[in-house]
């Protein structure tokens, strides 16, 4: 229809005119994605780190909130395998992941960081209300399920801890 | 006497979601305006989409990637061929970013210009704009640069103290401090939370008044320089600085102070050049009887149906015959305000848990009905209350002869309110309602969190079995 080819090209023009970097926008059968070409072929607002695993499969079985025992299913839902006695901090309740305190800011914790029960391993915020979970335990991270920005439900693992003294 | 023949809009993006979205739609329907709801992944499904004339999708689930998205907006109303944006509030309403890029598009802005939105938006200047018209902003200060003048200024204030972000508003962005000793921490903290949330690290200083209510006024502006106010309204019961009932007229205020409230907020819109809906917001020091500026809101507020109420004045539907170049249909003169109403803000929260949000499924679904009644909600029944945005489900509006009569008809319909599947704040207001405290009107700004919840919380544990 002509009148979606005039729509379209004042979404353009207001696109060239404008210090926008991207758009993507919906509406009937048409869809408008525009990108600034520094930022062709990036993903929008939610970029995943390098480091982060598939995302978590179903929540593992009651216990998971206060974090004892491996499923011994594990490894089939395709999340590595790990060590016994990990301790798996899950969501509270359901809600938004976010692996760092703002957007553009470093993640709280990587595979790997050791952490002590004083530290936020990431929020949950449901409703606008950001929850920062802790630790829980001195140990390593060993998994992160969560994917940056994307709703959990509640008792989903979001971060696997090797405690210290059960490190070789 | 207009130098433009009135017109009108003919359709328009609400850019908003849940029950502001569902009024604007309304109220465009009675315009007899086309309205197109901006829709996030997780709304496709809401009462506004399903209410609207059609709906254009503006991104993911997450405010930050679609309702916050200044360009999202623009260009979701530029393809759905809209010539008008609504902003409804929170998000980016308050924005002036929003305003003029909808100007450089060739959109009208249903609200404010640009030029008044920064001005009102940032509290130190608005401060500034109370005083140049002559309003009393109370003891306080500008913008502090430091921990060490913070605490100069705040001796001389006296403490407690409310520090304030600049950039903030509606509560947000603010810390009340009682000695001098906490100052130099939380000044650093509340800086860096000002610059993660507003993008602005200024923060100014309030004296705390601990025996007040919060009073506000209705304004409406046109394009030709004509103001009227709606009268007041009380919002003191209050939890966190955010408002949790709301009533109209304001009842511990005397003649007097009414006339005064109205004449200082008239006098700061027109010190803005107001032109849209907004409020003027004032705290009312109950031992000195004095009132003192607080805040411009620069948008439709979500407690302006106690107004409608009493005036007869749709709100919304003024905003968008303003933003269409018409001149105000009522003068000062026609304004009376006529009985009482009371507003109670329904949250998908649990109570019992320190008010945690409580996202979900409604599977059950009866709100009240009556004359006088009204329910701004975009809640149904199925309805899965997303957990990515706020946790305001429904406001019950209710209109009664005086407050006495308000309160009982109020009583009556949370009475008859069901919702299943979530928890809801239904109960506590329940009670709010029929506590003698609530009902001989003696209360303040702190009564809700320091008197009637440690009560509230005792008597519910009371009355669940132990073991």
């Amino acid at each position: 229809m002509s009148s979606d080819w005039e729509a379209i090209r004042r979404v353009v023009a207001a696109f060239d005119q404008s210090d926008w970097s991207e758009i993507d926008v919906r509406w009937r059968d048409v869809r408008v994605q525009l990108a600034t070409r520094a930022d062709t072929g990036a993903q929008p607002a939610t970029p995943t780190s390098a480091h982060a695993v598939p995302t978590a499969a179903p929540a593992p079985a009651p216990g998971a909130g206060t974090g004892h025992g491996v499923e011994p299913g594990a490894a089939s839902l395709g999340r590595p395998s790990l060590p016994a006695g990990a301790h798996v901090v899950a969501s509270p309740s359901p809600g938004i992941f976010w692996r760092a305190p703002e957007p553009g800011a470093p993640p709280f914790v990587e595979i790997g960081d050791t952490v002590d029960p004083s530290m936020t391993l990431c929020i949950i915020e449901v409703m606008k209300l950001m929850s920062h979970l802790k630790a829980d335990v001195t140990g390593d991270v060993v998994a992160i399920y969560g994917t940056d920005g994307f709703a959990v439900v509640k008792g989903e693992p979001l971060v696997a801890i090797v405690p210290s003294e059960m490190a070789p | 006497m207009t130098a433009t023949a009135p017109r009108s809009l003919r359709r328009v993006l609400v850019a908003n979601r849940g029950e502001i979205a569902v009024r604007v739609v309304r109220a465009c329907r009675e315009e007899g305006i086309e309205a197109v709801v901006a829709v996030s992944d997780a709304d496709r499904d809401s009462l506004a989409a399903r209410t609207a004339t059609d709906v254009v999708h503006i991104g993911p689930a997450s405010p930050s990637a679609s309702y916050l998205r200044v360009e999202q907006i623009v260009s979701g109303a530029l393809l759905a061929g809209c010539d008008a944006v609504h902003p409804g509030y929170g998000f980016l309403s308050e924005r002036p970013e929003l305003a003029e890029a909808c100007g450089s598009n060739g959109l009208i802005f249903v609200g404010p210009t640009c030029d008044t939105i920064r001005r009102g938006g940032d509290k130190v200047e608005a401060r500034r704009i109370a005083r140049a018209a002559g309003v009393p902003t109370g003891a306080g200060s500008d913008a502090v640069s430091d921990a060490e003048a913070a605490t100069a200024i705040a001796r001389d204030v006296g403490f407690p103290i409310l520090l304030k972000a600049a950039a903030g508003g509606g509560g947000r962005g603010m810390v009340r401090i009682d000695h001098a000793g906490e100052l130099p921490e939380r000044f650093a903290i509340a800086s860096r939370e000002a610059a993660a949330a507003f993008g602005d690290a200024r923060l100014y200083i309030e004296r705390y008044i601990s025996n007040a209510r919060h009073v506000e006024v209705q304004l409406l502006g046109d394009r030709y320089g004509n103001i009227v106010h709606l009268g007041d309204r009380d919002c003191s019961t209050q939890r966190r600085f955010q408002k949790l009932i709301e009533e109209a007229p304001a009842t511990v205020v005397s003649p007097e102070l009414h006339e005064r409230l109205a004449d200082s907020a008239v006098a700061i819109g027109r010190q803005l050049g107001y032109v849209g809906a907004g409020t003027v917001e004032f705290l009312v020091d109950l031992d000195r009887g004095q009132l003192s500026f607080l805040e411009v809101n620069t948008r439709v507020q979500v407690e302006h149906p106690v107004t409608e109420v009493v005036t007869g004045v749709d709100i919304v539907r003024e905003q968008l015959k303003i933003a269409a170049g018409q001149p105000l249909t009522i003068s000062q003169h026609d304004v009376s305000i006529a009985g009482h109403a009371i507003e109670c803000r329904i949250n998908a929260e649990s109570v019992g848990e320190g008010f945690l949000p409580s996202p979900g499924r409604i599977t059950g679904w009866e709100p009240p009905t009556g004359e006088r009644v009204r329910v701004d909600t975009h809640g149904y029944l199925g309805y899965e209350i997303p957990p990515y945005y706020d946790s305001l489900l429904a406001k019950l509006i209710v209109g009664g002869r005086d407050r006495a009569g308000a309160i009982e008809a109020m009583s009556a319909a949370l009475s008859a309110f069901r919702i299943d599947g979530v928890q809801t704040t239904l109960h506590l207001h329940r009670a709010v309602l029929s506590n003698p405290d609530f009902r001989r009107d003696v209360i303040n700004t702190r009564w809700l969190e320091a008197t009637f919840l440690p009560q509230f919380s005792r008597a519910v544990e009371e009355a669940v079995p132990h073991g």
